[in-house]
């Protein structure tokens, strides 16, 4: 029962964030389709996911749509989405397993790190190329694994495409209120690089709320016979793997 | 002045495919001994391994080889003896030619000077290229014909010649390079004369695509005589991939084997996308299982690709129809194989990912004309970057990864041809491995080709029956020591996994280590 109401009130908060950041064009259709959207994607159809998961997603849609009503700093907005993020990602992940969540309590980075030191023996370069910079290199691919299409495409599937083209047509755009969707991509991102790579994809689904959006900003650029064999294509790529399998 | 840029982009990037040939790699791995061999039968015999005279395809390890790396590497290999120099050379002056033609088909079509010299130097640092063009293997030597095909096709638009009959023959001899090639290539022909077709004359297209379809012919006819037997194609298709097979596993009907199937290789193509495996840890180096791996590309031009991208969308009309028609096909072929992501299969579409790069050096140079320097800065931070990939690569790279490089082998050879004359018998047996002895290596090749072993008498004496080679004293065969008829004169060369037992009449002689010190094989006398 709570599952459903958590669903649902997702489901409202989905409508409502895309109506308000697509008040300039067809607010409506914007808004029934980012509920399509999330209709067809995996998370929603995925049982594995807990109550948890949704009051964090509810949360975080929350966050995002009050970001995007009000009409402050951009500064504030980030301190506030930042904030609503870091208190999701604490309950989610537990303060006791937040140390063991992190990649800096991966044990093979320092053994990595010594085991190269040991083999460049005294060599200077030695020391300066291996060291605790290691944990940098790893956040950076943290991050950058964050946009590996791949892992997109399991939660959106064929939406990626449009995924793509919202990216790029909203950068153009340089708008006002692409300003918190980026905001919040950038400060989820900054949080989800800092977990375990196993981690990260668990707790990927916090970035559906502005993927959504984006793809949304993406299929406005279809004209309507593709939008609808893409909305049809996604759906039923996504069906028959829920109904036979 | 831009001249001596040329010249020292080239000679930048021979010395970094050329240092330290013969020992970064620190081996041969399994496919680059059969290329030798391949190419020593040839030069001495006219015969491949099997006895067949200048095949146009190799058969190696149940699979077929392309042939033009070996025969390159042949004549080489009179000149510089049976040594890694002769089949490494090849691919490292070829892959060094490449970066210069890289930089002049980013030339041809833009007539942009500072973005040809850009996308040469990047190519010249890149890890991916600079990796691949070290080791005897066939794609770079297919990306450099494919490379001058391209070049030549768009010279020929501008100078309106018999060029695009001479591209067509390049983008053949592309086909015969490697196995990616053979899709990739027609399909790049497609696009380059679609992108292009008011510009061509059509007498020379027609003359250049008949030539073309003469010259593949011989290639065709022999894949489809090998059809259903054990060619590249039929055996490391995606289809037959274990992962997949789990997956169809619970699939009821053919409409979800279907999807399944579709989804794992979009996946799987996708994943050619993915910028952690671009960027952070796509090249085995140190070791394909270290925490510090490279990518495939420098990491600090990450930033560097996005901001090209974006300048390709503004601008750069026909650049972006054939770089974005190159990096979406380049993955297609790979993707199609088994295994994991395959950086030698995809090695084509390094070119796409370099030119964005190089757009992305000139677009910050064009955002911030005010800032002095700038272009200092890129080759600062570039080169810092390189540097700290050169000392892994020369320094950690050979330590880390000489048992995949199949280290011992040719040291076993050498131990052979010195002490072989004591024993009646040799038995080696083909797995190894210092951890799980799952590996599985050719020594038969190594030590034909190290020991120079004449081909012909090879050939003569061989009997390859199942589960064992024998030739001269020589027999492989996997052992299994408590099974052992020990006859005194025999001499076990095994992986150090593989022990006899404490009572059993046998010594050891000799052992051989890995670069990081593990003992890697043992030599055991039996008595």
């Amino acid at each position: 029962m709570s599952q459903f109401l958590l669903n649902t009130s997702a489901l409202f908060l989905i409508f409502f964030t895309a109506s308000e950041f697509f008040k300039d064009k067809n607010r409506k259709v914007c808004a029934l389709t980012a509920v399509t959207i999330f209709l067809t994607v995996p998370f929603s159809l995925n049982e594995a996911i807990t109550i948890k998961d949704l009051v964090s997603f509810n949360l975080i849609l929350a966050a995002l749509f009050i970001s995007l009503r009000l009409k402050v700093n951009k500064i504030l907005i980030f301190v506030f989405i930042f904030i609503s993020i870091l208190i999701i990602f604490i309950n989610q992940i537990g303060l006791d397993n937040l140390q063991t969540s992190t990649f800096f309590s991966d044990p093979g980075i320092i053994d990595t790190t010594n085991k190269l030191r040991g083999e460049d023996g005294t060599s200077l370069l030695g020391k300066v190329l291996h060291n605790k910079s290691l944990f940098v290199y790893k956040y950076l691919e943290n991050l950058s694994s964050l946009i590996n299409p791949s892992l997109i495409f399991n939660y959106l599937s064929f939406l990626l495409i449009p995924l793509i083209i919202g990216v790029y047509s909203l950068i153009q755009e340089s708008s006002e209120k692409v300003k918190p969707i980026l905001i919040y991509i950038g400060v989820t991102s900054l949080l989800l690089a800092l977990l375990r790579t196993e981690i990260i994809y668990r707790q990927y689904y916090l970035l559906i709320p502005a993927l959504i959006i984006l793809v949304i900003a993406g299929l406005n650029k279809f004209n309507k016979k593709l939008l609808i064999m893409i909305l049809i294509s996604n759906l039923m790529l996504n069906l028959v793997l829920r109904l036979f399998l | 002045m831009k001249k001596y840029i040329w010249i020292f982009i080239f000679l930048l990037a021979f010395f970094l495919r050329v240092y330290q040939l013969d020992k970064v790699p620190p081996g041969f791995s399994n496919d680059e001994i059969s290329i030798a061999y391949n190419a020593y039968s040839i030069m001495q015999t006219g015969q491949d391994e099997y006895g067949e005279k200048f095949p146009v395809s190799f058969r190696s390890h149940n699979t077929y080889k392309a042939p033009v790396l070996i025969y390159l590497a042949a004549p080489l290999i009179k000149i510089l003896g049976n040594h890694e120099w002769a089949i490494r050379l090849p691919s490292a002056i070829l892959g060094s030619i490449t970066v210069i033609f890289l930089g002049l088909i980013i030339y041809e079509l833009t007539k942009n000077l500072n973005l040809s010299l850009w996308s040469s130097f990047i190519l010249t640092i890149t890890p991916w290229h600079i990796y691949t063009s070290r080791i005897g293997f066939e794609s770079n030597v297919a990306l450099f014909f494919l490379s001058l095909g391209v070049y030549l096709f768009f010279l020929s638009l501008r100078v309106k010649n018999w060029l695009l009959i001479l591209s067509f023959i390049f983008f053949a001899i592309s086909i015969y390079s490697y196995h990616t090639e053979w899709v990739f290539t027609p399909i790049l022909i497609l696009l380059l004369v679609a992108f292009n077709f008011k510009k061509i004359s059509k007498r020379r297209l027609f003359t250049g695509v008949l030539l073309f379809l003469a010259l593949i012919l011989p290639l065709t006819a022999d894949v489809i005589i090998h059809l259903g037997d054990t060619t590249r194609a039929s055996t490391e298709i995606l289809f037959n991939d274990p992962k997949l097979g789990v997956n169809l596993h619970s699939s009821q009907n053919w409409m979800t084997s279907f999807v399944i199937t579709f989804k794992f290789w979009i996946n799987r193509y996708l994943s050619y996308f993915n910028p952690s495996y671009i960027f952070f840890n796509g090249l085995p180096v140190p070791d394909e299982f270290s925490q510090q791996r490279f990518g495939l590309l420098l990491f600090t031009a990450m930033p560097l690709f996005f901001l090209g991208l974006f300048a390709l969308f503004k601008d750069f009309k026909l650049l972006r129809n054939l770089v974005f028609s190159w990096l979406l096909i380049g993955a297609l072929v790979p993707s199609f194989t088994l295994g994991d992501v395959n950086l030698v299969r995809n090695l084509v579409s390094v070119m796409p990912w370099v030119v964005i790069i190089a757009l992305g050096c000139l677009e910050l140079e064009k955002r911030f004309p005010n800032v002095k320097n700038i272009r200092i800065f890129l080759i600062i931070t570039l080169s810092l970057n390189l540097i700290f990939f050169l000392h892994n690569y020369f320094v950690h790279f050979p330590i880390e990864s000489s048992e995949q490089w199949s280290y011992g082998f040719k040291q076993m050879a050498s131990y052979i041809q010195k002490n072989g004359d004591k024993y009646r018998e040799i038995i080696i047996d083909p797995n190894y491995g210092v951890l799980d002895h799952q590996l599985v290596g050719v020594p038969s090749l190594f030590i034909l080709y190290f020991n120079n072993i004449d081909p012909q008498q090879y050939l003569l004496q061989k009997q390859d029956t199942a589960g064992q080679l024998k030739f001269d004293k020589i027999t492989i065969r996997p052992v299994v020591f408590r099974d052992e008829d020990f006859q005194p004169g025999r001499l076990y060369i095994t992986g150090v996994r593989n022990t006899p037992i404490v009572i059993q009449p046998v010594s050891e002689v000799y052992t051989i280590s890995l670069l990081d010190g593990s003992r890697a094989f043992s030599f055991y006398e039996s008595h």
